[in-house]
């Protein structure tokens, strides 16, 4: 017996009443946030955030005001493009051998004169205990699978975007992506030790990133796709917010909106929104968290475009980006293509999947290990009535 | 040689312009092989006559094309045969859909590994894909043999050079017989046949020659000039005698001996092979015979010199026949003292005149002038002496055999215009029935060149023992000339697509098998020279005439 | 591509197109280095290793890598395929052309055999197209026309009148070359002159 849908189907129809009910409140909510944007007082938003600073508080650096636009920026004829993205097969605890597996893709395309263009998958498979494990100090230790394996996944990404860097030509401007944020997210609800671990690799990646953008025209874009983010949004009620401020226009009138609400009317297809920059520790930058980041009207939605703090500084970096990641989107369509090639050199289908368990399966019985596979195992591969 | 390098030889012969080859497909013994032409041969360059050569597993056959049929291995060839009828489907269809067939009759064959033997007559035939192609000219010799003594060229298989021999003392063995319509080149053949037989020495020849045109100057119907006779050829070897010295003398020729008949040297039988030509009744030819008895020797110049009805009466009583028989006798025998060779002396020397010149070896020919166009007279004479000459061969023959003197030189009596005294009703009775019968009993062999062979006597027909055939175009004559030969039927089409000149259809007892010739040349100075004719006027050559001159006079 | 790889391609041998992904008694197919690098249908092409296998050119494909990702079409603005391919540099490694070649000899000691090879080639042979005085010496025999007509591909008659028509136009008279196949052809044919006809008037454009 498979999934009851006639039972379904009328909570699906409550549901569907009930987010239309909440819809004429949100398009409210997004109405109110947009006149906040265009009252935003950039220095009445910068004595807030050095109060909340110096509570420890950290906010969004906002030096433009948000409605500011800024027109799609001329890329260069002659263009690298690369993207890296990742895929993993989680530790199977019905399988025999306890182990994980990370699968790099990364896409490389030259456009303009002789264009070309590089596919790559770069699987690797982690088994030892040491691979495995993140061990801290005092004998405390970390396996790696789960949601740990997911940021062990997204460092290493970054990790093949450094080493993609150098098998670019130094003459040619380039643009790299990542899918998704730039860092990842949630390592803070893991011990002391593990963070550490993360933070360091994610420091000595960024630190080869640095020097390498000081050698050559170089941009790194975490593009974000349909993004949740509400740092803008957050930014506007420190201003209009009794609840914050106490002498604001509304109460809690524009929560829940989302970023890419607000921008979504503030921008133009092509067109990105000032420079933001997203500081952990106020009053001092770190390299493995600060980031800088605008939005931008790509096709047929706003996405997020998250790069290195230090872009900030830099416009012909910010205008490579907002640029190619506008000209990846139209190519794609609707996504960046880069990111779409890398996305299928790392993908790990079911069938990949299948495949992966029985090879390890079959590897341990030639070297005369028995594979005691979990019944439930079985009954996913045997399937018959 | 090996067979295969033969062949390549033979395939070599094949490349020519309208070559071909072809491997067996199928067929019998009996009716003949099918043979496939490659798809480089041109069907055109096939005839019907052709020799050809198969080399099978263990044997050489020698065979002879007898039909050309187009075949094709599509059945819808002709349904769509516009479209492939042009460029290169066309040369593509040709030979390989469409393709070339050919009927060949084996004739021989000899074991590939001993070629020095003759052919045997086939008994059997070449396996399935046996390579076919025209006989070499190698082929043709080891068939009939080499131009040698005795071995005497008679002319070349159609469409080919190679020189094609008869063994003239196989041919002399036997009665023979040149058969064509008028103008087909009878005399051309005949004349070319006698020169054979006389340079062979084999045997001699004597010539009732009708026309005379064997013996000093014949006429050429196609060159419209005149060729030379035998005599003007081989001037220590001919004789020529004549009935008519003047007409002789008109062309220029002094005849050896001048030929009389005496009244009295004529006998009944020789009236009775006249039967015919002077539509005499049975009675009356009987009553010549009563006329010997009654009269002796002398009896037609008696009977001739009897006048009035009162004697007639009582000649037809007194010798006991029936009067009107017997003035119908003395009507047509009357036309006899026309005869300015007739005379009343009562022995004559011409019979020991031409023996004696056999004897010697000199053939002898015997002008007729204007009685060449009288039958009558020509078969008298021809009859008469004849009979006289057989009569003293027989002697002489009969002589050797108890051991007395040798044998006499075997005689080649040739006579013209057959059908008119050797026809069922007389053949028993001539002197020439006879010999054809007897084969060479006596050393006496006959040739007929004749043109209706039909009317000649079937059982005289058989006897021949090799016939050399010109263009016929009367089926009866076609079928009298080839009763009893094996596959008649294919000789028919072979005999029927024959050129109406210088080409013959050779069968019989000289020949291995039945071979289509084209005619050796005969006329030109070419020819003659290979005849092994000299110029006298050529002073080089003047030991040749001393030579001839020996020859003559002993 | 980049123009590194390609000349170190060249230095190798120009020929040398691909290699062979798959292979069997009759056939093998080559996966080509270059999108639609495959040469023309009835080109004769050898599996180049220790056994050098001949083979014709029988069917080519281009696809997507992917069987689950088909081509996108770009719309009609852009009628310009070069362009397309210019700006998506990328097709170049998502798609990729294959060739089966029909395998109709192979060499031994320095001597072509028109016969089925012993062996297949092995997968990853090098395949490159013949030269020509290897064409001439391969097409002067008719042996082949058998294995291409006996084939149990489709439209081997097609193959074969393309093959005829480049080992023709090697020679000095194409017609005559065209004549003499075609009769080996009709004598394989029996009774299917319309096919014969068909197959010549293909080899002779």
């Amino acid at each position: 017996m498979s999934l009851d849908l006639t039972n379904t189907l009328q909570q699906v129809s409550d549901m569907a009443q009930s987010i239309s009910a909440r819809e004429n409140e949100r398009l409210k909510r997004i109405e109110t946030a947009i006149i906040a944007s265009k009252k935003f007082d950039l220095r009445s938003y910068e004595s807030v955030r050095g109060h909340l600073a110096e509570l420890g508080q950290s906010t969004t650096v906002i030096n433009d005001p948000p409605t500011k636009s800024f027109i799609t920026p001329n890329i260069p004829e002659n263009l690298m493009v690369a993207a890296v993205d990742g895929s993993h097969i989680d530790v199977n605890r019905h399988l025999a051998a306890e182990c994980f597996l990370i699968n790099i893709g990364t896409c490389l395309i030259k456009y303009g004169d002789d264009s070309y263009a590089e596919l790559q998958s770069i699987p690797t498979l982690y088994a030892s205990d040491e691979n495995m494990t993140i061990r801290g100090a005092d004998n405390r230790f970390q396996r790696i699978q789960g949601s740990v394996l997911g940021i062990k996944r997204h460092i290493e990404e970054l990790k093949s975007l450094s080493n993609l860097i150098k098998k670019l030509p130094k003459d040619i401007p380039c643009s790299l992506f990542l899918d998704g944020t730039l860092f990842p997210i949630g390592i803070s609800i893991f011990p002391q030790f593990v963070r550490d671990q993360f933070f360091d690799e994610i420091n000595e990646i960024m630190n080869l990133l640095f020097q390498e953008s000081s050698r050559r025209k170089m941009s790194v874009s975490a593009y974000i796709s349909y993004p949740g983010h509400n740092d803008i949004v957050q930014a506007l009620r420190l201003l209009i917010c009794d609840e914050i401020s106490g002498s604001g226009i509304c109460k809690g009138c524009i929560e829940g909106v989302k970023d890419r609400d607000l921008f979504y009317e503030l921008l133009e297809p092509g067109q990105r929104s000032p420079i933001f920059v997203k500081n952990t520790t106020p009053g001092h930058t770190n390299i493995s968290s600060d980031i800088a980041f605008f939005y931008l009207y790509a096709g047929n939605e706003i996405v997020r475009i998250e790069m290195p703090y230090w872009s900030v500084e830099h416009n012909d970096i910010i205008d490579l980006a907002h640029g190619s990641s506008f000209d990846q989107s139209i190519r794609g369509p609707g996504y960046p293509t880069v990111l779409i090639e890398a996305h299928e050199q790392a993908i790990v289908t079911a069938v990949d999947r299948e495949s992966f368990i029985e090879l390890v399966e079959l590897a341990l019985n030639s070297n005369g290990i028995t594979t005691p596979t979990s019944q439930k195992n079985i009954s996913k591969r045997i399937r018959n009535i | 040689m090996n067979s295969d390098e033969k062949f390549e030889q033979l395939k070599q012969n094949v490349n020519a312009e309208d070559g071909w080859s072809g491997v067996i497909v199928g067929g019998s013994l009996s009716d003949g092989l099918e043979v496939r032409l490659s798809s480089e041969s041109s069907i055109e360059g096939v005839k019907v006559g052709r020799l050809v050569t198969i080399e099978g597993k263990t044997h050489r056959f020698f065979g002879q094309v007898s039909d050309v049929i187009l075949e094709s291995s599509d059945r819808n060839l002709s349904i769509y045969s516009e479209e492939i009828s042009e460029g290169i489907m066309a040369k593509v269809a040709t030979g390989t859909a469409a393709y070339g067939k050919i009927k060949v009759q084996p004739k021989l064959s000899i074991k590939t590994s001993d070629t020095s033997s003759s052919p045997q007559s086939a008994k059997t035939v070449p396996p399935h894909f046996s390579k076919v192609a025209v006989s070499a000219h190698s082929d043709i010799e080891l068939i009939f043999g080499k131009e040698a003594p005795g071995k005497f060229w008679i002319g070349s298989p159609l469409d080919m050079e190679s020189k094609l021999c008869l063994d003239i003392n196989e041919f002399t063995k036997r009665s023979n017989g040149v058969f064509g319509k008028s103008g087909t080149g009878k005399t051309f053949l005949t004349r070319l046949l006698l020169a054979g037989i006389l340079q062979s020495g084999k045997a001699v020849n004597l010539v009732f020659d009708m026309h005379s045109e064997y013996g000093w100057q014949g006429y050429s119907e196609t060159e419209n000039h005149q060729v030379k006779g035998l005599k003007q050829l081989f001037p220590s070897k001919v004789a020529i005698f004549s009935l008519d010295e003047e007409h002789s003398k008109r062309r220029g020729l002094t005849p050896d001996y001048v030929v009389r008949i005496g009244y009295k040297e004529i006998e009944p039988e020789d009236v009775e092979i006249l039967r015919e030509s002077l539509s005499l009744s049975p009675q009356a030819a009987d009553a010549a015979h009563s006329l010997y008895r009654h009269y002796g020797k002398n009896w037609l110049l008696e009977f001739l010199n009897t006048s009035g009805t009162e004697s007639f009466n009582s000649l037809a009583s007194q010798i006991n026949v029936n009067q009107g028989a017997l003035s119908t006798l003395h009507r047509r025998l009357s036309g006899f003292s026309r005869y300015e060779f007739m005379d009343t002396t009562s022995v004559h020397d011409s019979v020991n005149q031409i023996l004696r010149y056999l004897d010697r070896g000199i053939n002898v020919v015997l002008e007729f002038g204007k009685y060449g166009r009288d039958t009558d007279a020509y078969i008298l004479v021809a009859n008469l002496l004849t009979r006289r000459i057989y009569e003293r061969y027989a002697e002489h023959k009969e002589r050797a055999l108890s051991g007395i003197g040798d044998e006499p030189t075997p005689l080649v009596i040739t006579i013209e215009e057959a059908h008119k005294y050797l026809t069922p009703e007389l053949a028993n009775q001539t002197i020439f029935g006879t010999i054809a019968r007897e084969m060479r009993k006596y050393n006496v062999t006959i040739l007929i060149v004749d043109q209706r062979p039909s009317q000649i006597d079937e059982e005289v027909m058989s006897q021949l023992g090799t016939k050399l055939v010109c263009l016929l175009d009367n089926n009866k004559d076609v079928d009298s000339v080839l009763s009893g030969v094996s596959g008649q039927r294919k000789l028919r089409s072979v005999l029927s697509s024959l050129d109406s000149r210088q080409q013959a259809l050779v069968f019989g007892h000289a020949l291995p098998m039945p071979v289509e010739i084209r005619v050796r040349d005969y006329g030109t100075p070419e020819s003659y020279k290979s005849l092994g004719f000299t110029d006298p006027t050529n002073k080089k050559d003047l030991s040749q005439i001393n030579q001839d001159k020996s020859d003559l006079f002993g | 591509m980049n123009s590194k790889k390609q000349n170190r391609k060249e230095k190798l041998s120009k020929e040398i197109i691909g290699e062979v992904i798959r292979a069997s008694s009759t056939e093998f197919e080559t996966q080509c280095y270059d999108l639609y690098g495959f040469p023309p249908l009835g080109s004769l092409v050898l599996s180049d290793d220790e056994n050098p296998i001949f083979g014709i050119v029988s069917h080519s494909v281009t696809e997507s890598l992917d069987p689950s990702r088909t081509p996108r079409p770009r719309g009609p603005g852009l009628a310009d395929v070069k362009s397309i391919y210019q700006e998506s540099p990328q097709l170049k490694n998502l798609l990729n052309s294959r060739f089966t070649s029909i395998t109709v000899g192979y060499i031994q000691s320095q001597t072509v055999v028109r016969k089925l090879s012993p062996v297949p080639p092995k997968i990853l042979s090098i395949t490159r197209i013949s030269t020509e005085s290897e064409l001439i010496e391969f097409s002067s025999n008719f042996d082949f026309v058998a294995r291409l007509l006996n084939s149990s591909f489709a439209s081997s008659d097609d193959v074969l009148a393309s093959f005829l028509s480049i080992a023709a136009r090697l020679r000095p008279e194409p017609d005559q070359y065209l004549i003499d196949t075609g009769k080996e052809i009709a004598s394989l044919l029996p009774g299917q002159m319309r096919r014969v006809n068909l197959i010549l008037r293909n080899a002779s454009i």
